[in-house]
């Protein structure tokens, strides 16, 4: 484990990554299917692409990865941020449109790792002839760490930056509030398209330790792939969607859990009956419950499972979300959870959705748009939306947003809505 | 009818599409739709078809549809 005394709270995912290649340069870093990276070899190929944006004399402070789940897509991304860059992950799935409007919105030139791309960047890519032995200082200094951008209500994505604070709060929460105990041993599952802010969370919580990230291939079975990945790597973390749990169900109790201290669930609604029956194949795990919007980093409260507590507390079987991590404060506003503090943004890319704020004498709180009650405990406990959003496997989709998008395209009358099957 | 024949008649009615062309080879990437939670539905409605129950290492080793027939050949060997 890198101690927290020895880090600067200034630094940048990408740098603490190269200060635990530094300590634990022979230890697994990623593995992906039959393939397993060092440290050393990830952080070889980090400076390829590290070298690539020098070369090219890049001072973007927003660089666009398209991720292709490979090493490359990994260690480029590593390489933006190492080299002080906001990275902003683009998923292939994604129309040219909105891949466009998002680079557009994100102000994004330069892209790594594309090549003939339909979306109007300027493309950077990095071969072995690139590769020298140079240290990496920080080229590009400015407070974004990444960009992620999620469903808008008005027919565009919204994006969102995380800055070093929000990251590095929500990680000294994680690692270091003595809630749980990570170390260079650790194996974390990496189940999550690197669109989904997530995937920080799986990818950067063994990296910044030592430990192994264990990406799972993006298949379009994702939960075969998951229950593989699970079977054969001795993953001593796993962090999930409520919804993959579902499929895994049926076939639990043939996987062999033994090895998994944590299980982490975000992303959607947690129910009770489902943690119980999780719970008995993982004899030797702490399982939690998180929060988050991605505007208050990845997860901002936490709930500890236990099957007395969690009984007395779940509500139509729904388990709390629990209480907000140090550093985030909330208040309730007609029943709608809104969130300030270190991990919280205090607006959207280029001003937008001022209307998602909430201006008050103890100062500007983000408008999650979950209705949540408060339990006797002090636990919070999620009951619904106040909007037509609605989660598909943990993504958020404003139906809005849908509307607007078909209704630019189709004369006629017609309204997608949450009721609506 | 052989055992591919059921199969797609099986994955015909999950996808409510009589169309499907289905044969050995198929796979999910050849369907548009066919995701995790497809894939649980083909399974089980095959399991319910064949009255057999697969395990999770043979759920782990189904890639394509002769996948499929041949963990159902290998039940009633």
């Amino acid at each position: 484990m890198i101690e927290r005394s020895e880090m600067n709270k200034e630094l940048t995912l990408g740098q603490q990554f190269l200060a635990s290649a530094d300590k634990f340069p022979e230890h697994d870093a990623l593995v992906m299917e039959e393939a397993t990276y060092s440290y050393k070899t990830l952080k070889n190929t980090v400076r390829k692409w590290y070298n690539v944006l020098r070369d090219s004399n890049c001072r973007d402070h927003r660089i666009g990865v398209y991720f292709t789940n490979d090493l490359d897509s990994y260690a480029a991304l590593l390489a933006i941020s190492v080299y002080g860059g906001s990275f902003v992950p683009l998923n292939p799935d994604y129309p040219a449109s909105r891949l466009h409007s998002i680079c557009k919105e994100a102000g994004i030139k330069v892209v790594l790792n594309v090549t003939d791309n339909d979306f109007g960047c300027q493309e950077l890519n990095a071969d072995a002839s690139t590769v020298d032995s140079i240290e990496m200082p920080p080229v590009v200094i400015q407070p974004g760490s990444y960009v992620m951008f999620t469903s808008g209500t008005t027919g565009g994505p919204k994006g969102v930056e995380i800055n070093h604070e929000h990251i590095n709060s929500f990680f000294d929460f994680v690692m270091r509030s003595g809630k749980w105990d990570f170390d260079e041993n650790d194996r974390v599952l990496q189940a999550f398209e690197l669109s989904f802010d997530m995937s920080i969370f799986s990818l950067f919580l063994p990296l910044i330790s030592g430990g192994c990230s264990v990406v799972v291939p993006l298949n379009k079975i994702r939960f075969v792939e998951i229950a593989k990945a699970l079977s054969k790597n001795n993953i001593t973390v796993v962090i999930l969607v409520p919804t993959v749990l579902n499929f895994l169900l049926p076939y639990v109790d043939e996987l062999d859990l033994t090895s998994v201290r944590f299980s982490f669930f975000a992303g959607d609604k947690l129910l009770h009956s489902t943690c119980t029956k999780w719970a008995e194949q993982l004899p030797n795990a702490e399982i939690v419950n998180m929060y988050g919007p991605t505007e208050t980093t990845i997860a901002s409260t936490y709930y500890p499972w236990n099957p007395i507590q969690s009984a007395k507390d779940a509500q139509n079987d729904i388990v709390p979300i629990g209480l907000p991590f140090n550093g985030v404060e909330y208040l309730i506003d007609e029943e709608e959870l809104c969130m300030r503090g270190s991990q919280v943004i205090s607006a959207y890319l280029n001003e937008a959705n001022e209307e998602k704020f909430l201006n008050t004498d103890r100062g500007r709180f983000y408008r999650t748009g979950d209705l949540v009650a408060k339990l006797e405990n002090g636990n919070l406990i999620f009951k619904g939306r106040k909007d037509h959003q609605i989660k598909l496997n943990g993504y958020r989709i404003e139906l809005n947003e849908l509307n607007a998008f078909i209704g630019a395209r189709i004369k006629g009358t017609f309204y997608l809505h949450p009721d609506n099957h | 009818m052989d055992n591919l024949t059921q199969i797609e008649a099986v994955i015909r009615k999950v996808f409510k599409d009589d169309s499907l062309i289905i044969d050995a080879q198929t796979s999910a990437d050849d369907i548009d739709g066919w995701d995790s939670l497809t894939h649980l539905q083909i399974i089980t409605e095959i399991e319910k078809h064949f009255s057999v129950k697969f395990t999770l290492s043979e759920l782990l080793d189904v890639n394509t549809v002769g996948d499929i027939d041949r963990i159902i050949q290998q039940k009633f060997a």
